[in-house]
This record gives structure tokens, sequence and C-alpha cells, in this order.
């Protein structure tokens, strides 16, 4: 494993060192070890407590837990990777990059990952990690399949790979992934991209009522783990939350969560910047498209939220939530987005909201995960069953 | 609404609150966006404390043309630097605002230096045509108060000496003013320290504004910066300003005991920028300043992206009983990224 920085990777010293084009046998024994190491590494580290997502992919990366996904799949054993696999990573989540590492790496291939530009105290953590257990002489096969480098947007030698390896991970938003589908690919490419989504939380207003106030301290540090831990920035983050219920449940059930929520915030979130501010620009541009006042639920600064529909317009973020009350599962429905990825749950049966959700024609949600979920990544993510798209599957007949 | 104000408010802020509720009013009834904005917001139009008076965020100057008075009452646009780059700040300004405003820096300059007029050193070179700036603002209002300007740099920055020495031989034994952003002052100091020139400005009161944004890099703190001057020019009165093209007029001044002192037609509120709730004295935060002299634009009230503190007692070693302000930087910016950018 080497890490080049944006001169460096320029300059492409690591042509002689890696094997481009590689692939090997999906879900090998030393891929599982060495992300048993990366687990145990992680969760021994002080860090874990500091930084829950990192600590989560710890777990992730636990033996047990990879050889469950492995074992979903069919025919295992004449399944191969498909060579050198260019990884995007995201510029707004911190550690998504180690996930998608972790794809590459069980499905079999070779990969060169390029990082987000800005340095997170959690990634340069798990960059650390990832660094010494490869170091290890029992990793060192391990170890060669993996080039982590940093660029400029407009990089040559990015391009390059763009153009010459064997698959391309794209973490998007919608203009990076157009970006990269725009450019000359290989023709036997395989492209795996991650665009724009936007997520929704369901909460029941009556189960909500009746927690006791442990339950409901519980709840909310799961959705701030959804939403402000990430500045509401993933795709995941719910940026819509819809009640089931009556109004006057509704508006008991929303004012001891909101409330629950913003203690969470206070305690938790501790970093000075212009989150605040943005956040009342947000609501001045939507106040100036609808050419009218627009009612806000809280004055709170901390929740910023509403009924009104001209809220409902993106952006959304840093703790800014369009709200909707229906009285059943059922008529939740039309309010899920076209692009609506993942649907996070209290109180409420996954089972009705997994029918809500296919009797519905245009409905494309991926996940339907219980609150404090929503940025929990797996090998099967945003619908895509990566292992597989990443690999391909010999024939034997 | 003045049967919303308390008793019990010091008269200053009590006369302030006033003010600023007739001037919330006063701009919600003639400008819609406004309106909609801080009825969307805030609980009310009305106050009944200085934490409560509705506020804009400065940046909305950014996006909109926010105006209370009719396109022909205009007189002229302002426009801020615009660190952020992209877009700039419009500020509309009428007769009537423009007369405030010069009659604010007055008040607030003779109060903080005395009355009398003396020659301004701009530490710029002569303003070109291109529009109202801050630095513009600031020069033309200082210069209002002075008996002649003389711009101590050549349109491409390097120091025009033919002036200085002019200047020099005319004012150096009586009290002049110099003025300019705190960065051209440092600068200002490094070029006439490397071309060696010897000039006394041992009388000179040395006014600096704009932040320390530009100097961080090199560590030029307050403190070097009055040494310097000390140093290279023998000044011995170099004053800080805190100041917005958004509130042009309403100015804090540094006293001779180091701190920032309200304008008399203002005040300042901090607020934590997670919470936005106002915080007590002692305690850093947001700055949001006060002012009520904007009348052409809804600018009395705003939420600006300095970070200071509020001198936790009333008053000062000086003897002003006006509150402190310390200025700490500028907040930093929230990664503005939706799931959008890993090309970045």
């Amino acid at each position: 494993m080497r890490l080049f920085n944006a001169i460096e990777f320029e300059a492409q010293p690591w042509k002689s060192w890696f094997e481009f084009g590689n692939s090997y046998p999906v879900g090998e024994n030393s891929i599982i070890e060495f992300l048993n190491q990366v687990s145990s590494r992680v969760l021994s580290s002080p860090e874990a407590r500091q930084f829950p997502d990192a600590a989560t992919f710890g777990f992730f990366c636990r033996e047990t837990n990879i050889r469950r996904y492995l074992s979903e799949l069919s025919e295992l054993k004449h399944m191969r990777g498909i060579g050198t696999v260019l990884h995007i990573a995201p510029g707004n989540i911190p550690i998504n990059f180690a996930y998608s590492l972790v794809m590459g790496l069980l499905s079999g291939n070779s990969n060169i990952l390029r990082l987000p530009t800005k340095n997170f105290d959690q990634a340069t953590f798990l960059i650390r990690v990832l660094t010494d257990v490869a170091n290890e002489p029992q990793h060192l096969e391990v170890s060669r399949r993996i080039l982590l480098f940093r660029s400029d947007r407009d990089s040559k030698a990015l391009l390059e790979l763009v153009g010459s390896s064997d698959g391309l991970v794209v973490w998007g938003g919608d203009a990076t992934v157009e970006h990269f589908q725009m450019l000359p690919r290989k023709a036997m490419s395989r492209d795996v991209m991650f665009p724009s989504r936007v997520s929704t939380a369901i909460l029941s207003a009556s189960a909500i009522e009746g927690l006791s106030p442990e339950e409901l301290d519980k709840l909310a540090l799961g959705f701030y783990h959804d939403t402000y831990l990430v500045d509401q920035n993933a795709c995941s983050s719910p940026s819509q939350v819809v009640w089931i219920g009556d109004e006057k449940s509704y508006i008991s059930a929303s004012s001891i969560f909101w409330k629950s929520v913003a203690h969470q915030v206070k305690s938790r979130y501790s970093t000075w910047s212009t989150t605040g501010i943005e956040k009342l620009l947000d609501v001045f541009r939507k106040v100036e498209e609808a050419g009218r006042s627009i009612k806000l639920e809280s004055n709170s600064a901390i929740v910023t939220r509403s009924r009104d529909m001209h809220f409902r317009n993106e952006p959304l973020r840093f703790g800014a939530f369009a709200e909707v009350v229906v009285s059943n599962i059922q008529e939740s429905g039309p309010f899920l987005r076209s692009n609506e990825q993942t649907v996070t749950y209290f109180g409420l049966d996954k089972q009705r909201l997994f029918e809500c959700v296919s009797s519905l024609g245009r409905s494309n949600v991926e996940r339907i995960v219980p609150v404090g979920k929503a940025l929990d990544i797996g090998l099967n993510w945003d619908g895509k069953d990566t292992l597989v798209l990443l690999s391909r599957r010999i024939e034997l007949s | 609404m003045s049967d919303n104000t308390p008793n019990s408010l010091p008269e200053h802020d009590r006369g302030l609150l006033l003010a600023l509720n007739e001037l919330t009013e006063f701009h919600a009834s003639r400008g819609q966006l406004y309106a909609n904005f801080i009825d969307s917001v805030f609980d009310s139009r009305s106050a009944s404390c200085l934490e409560e008076v509705p506020y804009l965020p400065v940046r909305a100057f950014k996006n909109s043309n926010l105006k209370s008075v009719h396109e022909s009452e205009i007189r002229y646009t302002m426009s801020s630097s615009g660190t952020s780059g992209l877009r700039k700040s419009r500020i509309s300004i009428d007769a009537e605002t423009s007369k405030l405003q010069s009659r604010a820096l007055a008040n607030n300059f003779s109060s903080m230096f005395g009355k009398s007029r003396r020659p301004l050193l701009a530490i710029s070179s002569i303003l070109d045509s291109e529009g109202f700036t801050a630095q513009r603002a600031a020069i033309n209002g200082f210069s209002a108060l002075s008996s002649g300007t003389s711009f101590a740099l050549r349109p491409d920055g390097s120091l025009n000496t033919e002036t200085l020495e002019f200047f020099m031989a005319k004012h150096a034994s009586e009290p002049f003013l110099v003025l300019g952003f705190t960065f051209q002052i440092w600068q200002f100091l490094q070029a006439i320290k490397s071309v060696g020139i010897k000039m006394d400005f041992s009388r000179a009161l040395i006014l600096h504004g704009g932040g320390w944004k530009k100097l961080e890099h090199i560590r030029v703190s307050d403190l070097i910066l009055k040494q310097t001057a000390a140093e290279v020019l023998g000044c011995k009165e170099v004053r800080n300003y805190y100041g917005m093209v958004e509130q042009t007029g309403s100015i804090y001044f540094e006293c001779s005991f180091g701190n920032l002192h309200a304008p008399i037609e203002g005040g300042a509120i901090i607020r934590n920028p997670i919470t936005l709730e106002p915080q007590p004295p002692g305690a850093e935060g947001l700055v949001q300043v006060l002012s009520t002299i904007q009348r052409s634009y809804p600018g009395h009230s705003l939420l600006t992206e300095d970070l200071g503190i509020l001198g936790e007692f009333n008053g000062c070693e000086c003897g002003r009983s006006s509150s402190t302000l310390k200025i700490l930087g500028r907040i930093s910016n929230a990664e503005i990224r939706g799931c959008s950018d890993a090309i970045i």
C-alpha cells in the first residue's frame, strides 16, 4: 500500500510498483484476514470512541460480518475480479473511501483510490491503521493491491487512469458522476456510479409519544448520527421527515422528538463554522423564491423545519427538515421523491414499509433501515451489489 | 410597539431598541422580501429587548438587492470587496442615508479623537472610478473630516515618495491622520523600512481596519504592528477600527486602552454560531451589529461572519461607558457540499 500526494501522483512513480490490471479470486482469505486485522486495530484504538463512523467501519470489517456477505454469493469459487479498479471517493463523507476500498478488495481487484482533497481527522486515522496493517509481512500480497492518492481535478495522470482502468467507482453527486461519464473509457470497463440521492425518515408519532426519556434519548442520538454528524450532507441523511399520525399526536410527538434532537446537537456538535448562517440564508432564498413568508415549525436555529411546500426545495442541510404529516404508511408513498434512496423508520413495521414502497410505480428506494442506521454502508449499497458488479463469474460447463 | 419597551433597560439601550423597532417596521413596510424573511424566522417584528431585534445575515445582500426606497431615490450603490469572491454585496444608498452616514462617522470619530480637522494621508493610490467599495467609503468618509487628503501610493502600489516628502514637509509638525487597510499599513511600514527614508510620524494617528486575515500567515499581531510603527516611523498612536460597508458610518474605534467601542448610534450582540442564541459578555461568538442610520436598505441589524467577544464590564478604563468589543477573526466556512463533489 502506498499513498501519493498530488505532485508525486502526477510523476507516476507507482507505475514501477503497482501491478496494473491484476485480478484475483473474489473473497480471498488473505483479504478477510487483512480486514479483520484492520477491524481489531480500529476498535482497540482510543480514536474509535472519538469517531463513531470509524468505529462502525471497524465493526463492518470483522471476519464474521464479511463472511456473512460472502455466504450470500452463489458460486463464489468461480468468481474473479475484473482487474484494476479506480475509485473516486466522495468529498463530503470522511470515511466512504475505506468502504469503497473494501468493495474493490473483496471483489478480487487491484485498487487505485483517489482520496478527497480535504483532510478529515477520521480519514487520517483510518489511513494510518490501513498503512500499519498493510506493512505487516503477512499482508504483503494484499498491500500490493492498494494505491491511494490525491490529485487535482484536472490531473493528467488521473485522466490517463480513467482511460486505462478496468473498473471505475465514482461516489457522486450528479455533477461528478456526469463528469466521469463523459471521459474516454476502456470499452470493457465496468462502471459503478453513485449519483446524488435524497432520503426520508418515516416516524410513528404515537410510538414516539409513548417513549421513556431514555428511549427517546437513544432515538434522538440515532437520528443525530444519521444527520448532524455529517452536516446532513450524506445522500442517506434524511432531509424529509414523514410523521405517521393525526395532527394532535404529531404536535406532541414532534415537540418532544425535536427537543431531544436539539439536546443531542447541543451536547455533541461542537465545530464552529457558518452552518447556522448558511441555514438562515437557505431560508432567505426559499422565501425569495416563494415570494411570501414561510411558516417554520420551530424558531430554533439548531433544528429548522417546516411543512411549507416551498421549504421542501433543496438545499436542506445543516439541520433543515421538510416535514409531512400523514395518517398511515400508505399515504407516505406519494411524498417519496423520484431519487429517494434511504427510508429510515421508527415505530413502524418494516414489511409494511417495503410493501408501500413496492406498490409505488416510480420508486427508487434502495434501503429501508431503522433510524440510526442511515449511514451504515454495506457491500450492497444504493441498490448495487458491489461484489457482483466489480467481478465476473466464469462459466464452467 | 413602544408598549414593548421595558423600563429596566439602560437608557442608551432603550433608545436604541425604540429606534431599531421603528426601523424594522419601516423596512418591513417598504421591502416585501425583508418583511417575508423576518416574518418567517422571527416571532415578532417588534422586539422587547435588543437580543430579539430581527436580523439579516450580512451575506443576504450578496444575493439580493434589498432596498427600502424607490429606484429613483437611490443616489449610489455601495459594494463590498467580497471576500468570498463570487458575488458582491449591493447596498443602495439614498440622500438621507448618505447624510446620516457622514454625520455618524463624524460623531463617532470626534467622540474618540476630538473635533479638530487634520490633514489625511491615505495609504492608497488616488481612487479610480470603479464603484463604491469599502476602501472608497472609508477614504471618502475620513476625507470629509480632514483638512485635505494626500495619497501615499502610486497606482501600482509602490510608494509615491514625492507626495510623501511633500506631505511631510508641510505637515510633520502638526497632528495628522494616516488611514489604510491593516495589511496596507503593514506593507507601507515594510516599504518605508526597505527604502530607508526617515520620516517623523510622532504626531500621526494611524487608523487601520479591514481585518488581520491577510497578515495571519506572516503572524503579524496588533502588538507587532504597533511596535513596528513606533520603530519605523516613531508613531505612538496606532488605532484599529471595525466597520463594514453594510453599516458605513457606524464605526467601532479602538480607544487608547486597546478596546473597540460601539458607535454612539449602535451596539453589538454576540451569538453562538450553532444555536444563534445570544451570549453573555465575555463569551465568544458571531458578532451581530446594530445601528440606527440605515433608511434606504434594511441594514440596521446584521449578523456578520466575524467572531468577537463583548467586554465583561460596562465601561472602560478610558472613561467611556459604551460597550467594548474585541474582534477575533472570521468564522470558518461550513463545507458547502451536497453529495456532489468528489472532485473539489
